[in-house]
């Protein structure tokens, strides 16, 4: 009989050949090249942060631009053009958000500590030399530079009071430290687009195959998606929990706002709330998803869509808070709360449903403090 | 006092004198140094990580489990100690040198490490305490050469419970109907050489769970018999050595596993292990005797109150009402394993209920990352860290907002968010404040 003839070793042979045939077709029938997050890390780091941070880089330059006509004449026009070239320059800062990693956060602090300590910024402003400039500036705290401190300085805190402080008998001491410290902020942005540029785009794009920074694809996608789950958690704890007075149960306190000296308060949030879409949709928002959203669909679309939904409600709620939110804080505190409710389902999502469909290793916020 | 195992006749009789009766004690050496070695490895490999640090002495808050909310770490030099002592004894009991005060104090402190903070139990930690309880009373000395059957019957108990517990707990419908959560966990291994693309698709993971469920229940039979035994444990390696490759987060269980289930082969395997690879330096046989070991009533007794409570605390979560993967009752020291991807977020309202006032917290500033993640969605623990705050708030209300997505089900309302947790008790009681899991959609 044939099965009298087969040996334990023959059939451990056999057993074994077989597992083997079954492995290598499996293999051939089921290889990595139609793993889809190698083109979506390639998109996030190339043609969404890439791109972001240069535009962050070119406004700044447009801000010190900007500066040099409100230095030499201050008055209503160069003040605005002024401050139009900070808005600006604000609103490319709030999209980069959720690129909270790589070459950003020592930088963090220096371009963005608020809420402002105006007499931090006074204290400097009345120290400064007649031309400040960066060896001025270096030995200053992160309390008396960046954006936030230059907002200060070209609203001022009520209307008017900036225009006139640029020309009264200091004026040119204030205008030149602020033209200082838009120089600042120009150098700092240069550096973050260039390192963008030059290398970090790259290292995401390379996750997993050669990048230094992201051994793997996971930990390329984990940093991706918990940095925009951290950037929503700043928008929510930071940005709306604590002027709300959510976290001490105090009243509501519109200094502890973002941008409130220029009364833009929601546009940074609905700007925020972009730069975490261009990682989630893609760069292009009328081409067809490119960035995360590409790996959610292709595992559960339904959660794809609910996403889509709960982000398209986001929006549609801020925008119906009136500007200035400092204002609406106050006067219709239910409208801030329900902005703040809906951006944290939206935390949410990406935090429980998002991570979990697609097997992210939750890291604690780095803003947990704020 | 003894009893003799040829005093009387019938089934209990004969399985008596099986038991009793003498068995080349090589196999359980071979066991008792694998397991030594392995928590010599795992104790160093725990340090080198910095974990000693990072969950015992770091941490200002732990979660305790019920009924042991009097232990607390020792400081720094303490609980270095501890594992340096660890160390120390793992390698003793490897030797079988000193082997009973060895393993007993190796018990008490692996025990006591494990009992310090809920959020970091591991059923594999599990699985250390109870052999190591189980070896106290087995005679694994190094001089010693003939050894009792039971000894080696009640390793292969153990080890047989615990893949059986865990066959068993894979029957529910996430796993076997809709392949969660290896559905979830395989698709993100995609890169994974070789099989990776396959590993996204949903075959593969409906396979691999009809396949775990399957292995995890029949294992313990297949190595019991001869004729299976050699398949059987190449099944135990391959099972084990891919889900430590998919998995790297399980760190030492299959390592563990691999070994234990070495005491399904004949006792004397290693003897005529080494006698094939080195026929010239091949150690004597003992002789066996004839005559049974004496059997202790008191022993005897002790080993069936262990596996007593070992068939009792996994079979426990049927008296849960709900799904108890979802509500975390009777979940632990059950051999639930692998069953379950969740994620959560916790955020506590604490209002002041005399002047009305409402407060946010969350947890995560005062937690490791670890716990964090554990007491998101672990609801004994969010009612631990309720009173907490509580404690820390005299007289406040707290009432919980937790969210938790459960293998793939769209994140969901945990607790009730009316209950003041504040005023409820812990115990091991079903916890009425419990939300009903999700339905699938």
């Amino acid at each position: 009989m044939i099965r009298a003839g087969l040996s334990r070793p023959v059939l451990s042979a056999m057993l074994f050949g077989a597992g083997a045939g079954m492995l290598a077709g499996l293999a051939c029938g089921g290889g990595s090249g139609d793993d889809a997050r190698p083109a979506v890390l390639a998109h996030i780091g190339h043609d969404v942060a890439a791109p972001a941070f240069a535009t962050l880089h070119e406004r700044a330059g447009a801000l010190v631009a900007a500066l040099e006509p409100l230095c030499a004449g201050p008055d209503a026009t160069t003040l605005a053009a002024a401050q139009a070239a900070w808005s600006e320059e604000r609103d490319a800062w709030s999209r980069v958000l959720p690129f909270g990693f790589g070459p950003l956060p020592p930088e963090l602090n220096a371009l963005d500590f608020w809420p402002v300590r105006v007499d931090t910024v006074e204290t400097a402003v009345a120290g400064a030399p007649a031309a400040a400039d960066a060896g001025y500036l270096g030995g200053l705290g992160v309390s008396a530079k960046g954006m936030p401190a230059l907002e200060y300085l070209l609203w001022g805190e009520d209307p008017g009071a900036a225009l006139t402080a640029f020309q009264s008998e200091d004026g040119a001491r204030r205008c030149g430290y602020a033209r200082a410290l838009a120089v600042d902020i120009e150098a700092r942005t240069d550096a973050l687009a260039t390192a963008w540029a030059s290398e970090y785009a790259d290292a995401l794009a390379t996750a997993g195959t050669g990048s230094a920074a992201y051994p793997s694809l996971k930990a390329g996608v984990d940093e991706v998606i918990n940095k925009s789950i951290d950037a929503c958690l700043t928008m929510v704890k930071g940005k709306l929990d604590n002027p709300l007075g959510n976290l001490s149960g105090a009243a509501e306190d519109p200094s502890l706002m973002e941008s409130r000296f220029s009364g833009r308060t929601r546009a940074d949030l609905q700007a925020n709330l972009a730069g975490v879409w261009a990682v989630y949709h893609g760069a292009d928002l009328d081409a067809p998803a490119a960035g995360i959203s590409v790996l959610v669909a292709a595992l559960d679309p339904a959660l794809d869509e609910r996403v889509r939904a709960q982000y398209a409600r986001t929006v549609e709620v801020l925008v119906a808070v009136p500007e200035p939110l400092t204002e609406a804080l106050v006067a219709d505190r239910t409208a801030v709360q329900l902005a703040r409710d809906e951006l944290d389902t939206f935390r949410r999502l990406l935090k429980l449903d998002v991570a979990s469909t697609l097997g992210v290793t939750l890291a604690l916020s780095d803003n947990d403090g704020d | 006092m003894s009893i003799r195992a040829d005093d009387g006749h019938g089934a209990l009789s004969r399985l008596l004198r099986a038991l009793l009766a003498p068995v080349d004690a090589a196999g359980l050496h071979a066991f008792r140094i694998a397991f030594g070695l392995l928590m010599f490895a795992g104790t160093v490999r725990f340090a080198a990580r910095g974990w000693i640090h990072q969950l015992y002495v770091d941490p200002t808050f732990h979660f305790h489990y019920w009924g042991f909310g009097w232990l607390a770490p020792l400081p720094e030099a303490g609980m270095i100690a501890v594992f340096v002592a660890l160390g120390a004894l793992s390698l003793l009991v490897a030797a079988g040198v000193c082997y009973r005060p060895a393993i007993a104090l190796f018990f008490v402190l692996f025990t006591y490490v494990e009992l310090l903070d809920k959020a970091t139990y591991l059923n594999h930690y599990y699985f250390v305490s109870v052999v190591a309880l189980l070896m106290i009373v087995l005679p694994l000395g190094r001089r010693v050469a003939v050894a009792p059957a039971w000894a080696l019957w009640a390793l292969r108990l153990q080890v047989g419970l615990v893949y059986f517990f865990a066959g068993l707990a894979k029957l529910r419908p996430d796993w076997l109907l809709h392949a969660q959560p290896l559905r979830l966990w395989l698709a993100a291994r995609a890169d994974f050489p070789l099989i990776g693309g396959l590993l996204r698709r949903p075959e593969a993971a409906h396979l691999m769970s009809w396949g775990g469920a399957a292995f995890d229940l029949s294992v313990p039979f297949l190595l019991l018999h001869p004729r299976t035994r050699p398949f059987a444990y190449a099944g135990v390696l391959v099972f084990h050595g891919l889900t430590g490759a998919l998995f790297p987060a399980i760190g030492m269980f299959p390592w563990l596993m691999a070994a234990a289930a070495l005491v399904f082969f004949p006792p004397d395997w290693p003897r005529r292990l080494w006698c094939r690879l080195s026929p010239r330096t091949c150690p004597m046989a003992p002789v066996l005797s004839a005559s049974s070991f004496p059997a202790r009533p008191l022993l005897l007794g002790l080993l069936a109150l262990h596996f007593a409570v070992q068939l009792t605390l996994p079979l426990r979560r049927f008296a849960y009402p709900g799904d108890t993967a979802w509500t975390e009752e009777g979940y632990r020291f059950a051999w639930q394993v692998m069953l379950v991807e969740k994620v959560g977020s916790v955020v506590y309202r604490v209002r002041d209920p005399v002047s009305g006032r409402q407060r946010l917290v969350d947890p995560e500033p005062t937690l490791t990352a670890q716990q964090a993640k554990q007491m998101a969605f672990q609801p004994d623990m969010v009612l631990e860290y309720a009173h907490h705050i509580a404690a820390e708030n005299p007289g406040a209300e707290v009432r919980a907002d937790v969210f938790v997505t459960y293998n793939g089900r769209p994140a969901a309302r945990l607790v009730d968010p009316d209950v003041d947790l504040a005023r409820e008790v812990d115990g091991l009681g079903p916890r009425p404040w419990i939300l009903p899991a999700p339905p699938r959609p």
